[in-house]
């Protein structure tokens, strides 16, 4: 008995360390983004809102951001658009190509991006790409699509297709029962794909760097060049809390509305 | 012309022949029970006819018209699942209108529709329950509403009762015959339970290895077997079977004569050679200057007793009325046939009649 207790303490000792070493890096960002110092130092030096106006008033952070929002939505959307319909596929279409298939497009996951993005410099430079926002966003769908394909198909692993053929015969065509039986069903699978997608394109920046552009310079990518030019800017610390407090809002009212988390 | 026709319906999955040149006929506001143990091709025939499979060669008309060319959403023909395939997301209402909101059907008449047909089900007050939250025969009822409001011109069954509890079964049995009959749809149903297809169909239909063994009511197919499988496939317990090689049984001489005077067969029609002898549990009685036999095993089944015993060398199944005599293991026994109820089949397993 006594022993069973002492492991219970044990284990919440651990699980307390593991919580508090994965929240220390959100909390040094949102204190150190009030810090008066221009140079990071812990505990702050004094209270100062002024790297916030200093965001408000910076132009270029605030474009990448928007270039950020827009290849994300873009290339979740085309994503989701290409993904949906191939899972389908696979999932309807049982033979050993579909097999191939899947794991054909799951292969992205498996190269490390470094690699592909030098081919894909060289391709884009071909094809005149580079640069471009088309191009920007193609290379997001790849980077995407795996999630898209790897979590619709489990979704659909869970839908019974005799509810599909009951709906067929009750009149709907197939496309209607695609759309009033198939894509409810598989919901969980487009939301989370979605969340996953928009933050694997919001986060990129091994291919970004390589293929962006002056004209398209997503965040991370903004913020990396201006780390390697100028250091860690306190600019760019309240820029990733303004971001932080946006997920964990947007987070908070999407559980609060679809309770998004139980599909996780 | 029959109100469903189907001629040589062929179809096979990659190797297997799953239906094997089928023909049926189904006349108008029967109920249809098709009968057979898993992979005889039931369930398989059942879905060509709703157009969810397609066959490889054959054809099938409906009222006259020709089954193939219309695309199922257009067959108007009402399919129940064996597991029922509720839409999840749906509650009880949107289910059951489901087929009538996707043919466009406008508001008052959903709504009186609906009303019927709830009724019909007695499932009145659950219209906003989500289907994950009824039992079983709830949504069993669900599948069959959902089915019936599109006014199909065809019902089809796969299992309806698989999933429900024994206990629920009984009931639910009437009551499906009861709804198809108030309405006077035609229906075919799937089953692989004896006691529902006796009790269910107005014909019943056994199928094996993708062919129809027999065809016809069920006290035909019952009392009239044309072959083995169909006699050891209906009853329980199931036929006794034995097996006569050229007058010996189990090295047993018998003879013309034993056998004729066992059967109430006359001598003539006994044949040479091997050859079976059927005869069901319920037609074999105790008599004194019977069969010797010797008892191996009782079985008190409530109302029946099932008095398992060697006979001639085989295994064989009594059937009497509990209470009567009292039977015990190891005791010898003497019984006789029923005059008139052997069944003699052929080497093949047809009947020889």
């Amino acid at each position: 008995m006594k022993e069973k207790k002492l492991w219970g303490n044990i284990n919440a000792v651990v699980a307390l360390l593991v919580l508090l070493f994965m929240l220390v890096p959100i909390i040094v960002i949102f204190v150190n983004s009030f810090n008066s110092s221009q140079f990071f130092s812990f505990p702050p030096e004094g209270f100062t809102l002024k790297w916030y106006e200093r965001f408000l008033e910076n132009r270029e952070y605030k474009t990448a951001i928007a270039v950020s929002l827009k290849i994300a939505t873009l290339s979740v959307l085309v994503a989701l658009l290409l993904g949906i319909p191939a899972s389908y596929g696979i999932y309807r279409w049982k033979s050993p190509v579909s097999k191939v298939l899947s794991s054909l497009f799951l292969s992205p996951l498996m190269l490390p991006g470094i690699v592909w993005a030098i081919g894909l410099i060289q391709y884009y430079s071909i094809v005149n790409l580079t640069g471009t926002t088309a191009g920007l966003v193609a290379a997001h769908i790849i980077l995407i699509l795996p999630y898209v394909i790897r979590l619709v198909l489990s979704s659909l692993s869970y839908l019974d297709f005799d509810t599909v053929n009951a709906a067929r015969t009750l009149g709907a065509t197939s496309g209607k029962a695609f759309l009033k039986i198939v894509l409810p069903a598989i919901k969980p699978g487009v939301i989370i794909s979605a969340i996953f997608g928009f933050m694997v394109s919001f986060n990129d920046v091994t291919i970004s760097t390589f293929i962006a552009g002056t004209k398209n310079l997503t965040y991370p990518v903004r913020m990396y060049v201006e780390l390697r030019t100028e250091g860690l800017d306190p600019l760019a610390v309240a820029v990733s809390a303004v971001i932080m407090a946006f997920t964990i809002v947007i987070a908070l009212l999407a559980e609060k509305f679809w309770s998004w988390s139980k599909y996780l | 012309m029959s109100f469903l026709e189907i001629r040589g319906i062929v179809k096979d999955f990659d190797d297997t022949k799953v239906l094997q040149g089928l023909d049926l006929d189904v006349e108008e506001k029967d109920i249809l029970v098709l009968l057979g143990p898993s992979g005889c091709g039931k369930t398989t025939l059942l879905r060509i006819i709703a157009g969810l499979l397609d066959p490889d060669s054959g054809s099938m008309t409906l009222d006259g018209k020709n089954l193939l060319e219309v695309p199922v959403e257009d067959r108007g023909i009402g399919f129940v699942f064996q597991k029922y395939a509720l839409f999840p997301h749906m509650n009880v209402e949107e289910n059951i209108t489901f087929g009538l909101k996707v043919r466009k059907v406008g508001k008052d008449e959903i709504k009186k529709r609906l009303d019927d047909v709830l009724e019909l089900v007695e499932l009145k007050g659950y219209e906003k329950r989500k289907v994950s939250e009824l039992s079983g025969g709830q949504q069993q009822r669900v599948a069959l509403a959902r089915a019936l409001i599109i006014k199909p011109k065809l019902m089809l069954l796969d299992e309806p009762l698989s999933n429900l509890d024994a206990k629920l079964r009984t009931s639910v049995r009437v009551n499906i015959v009861r709804i198809l009959k108030k309405l006077g749809i035609t229906a075919i149903m799937v089953t692989h339970d004896q006691v529902e297809a006796m009790t269910m169909g107005d014909k019943v239909v056994l199928m094996n290895e993708g062919k129809i063994s027999q065809e016809g009511r069920p006290k035909d197919i019952y009392f009239d077997p044309d072959n083995l499988f169909v006699a050891e496939f209906l009853g329980s317990p199931k036929i006794n079977v034995l097996k006569v090689e050229s007058g010996c049984m189990n090295g047993i001489n018998v003879g013309k004569e034993m056998l004729s005077k066992w059967t109430g067969l006359d001598e003539r029609a006994i044949p040479d050679g091997t050859f079976y002898l059927g005869v069901r549990p319920e037609y074999i009685a105790p008599a004194d200057d019977g069969i010797k036999g010797k008892i191996e095993h009782v079985e008190i089944s409530g109302a029946d007793t099932n008095v398992h015993m060697e006979l001639l060398g085989s295994g064989c199944v009594m059937r009497v009325s509990s209470g009567s005599v009292e039977y015990s293991e190891g005791n010898d026994v003497a019984v006789a046939f029923r005059s008139g109820s052997c069944y003699l089949f052929d080497s093949s397993g047809k009947r020889i009649r």
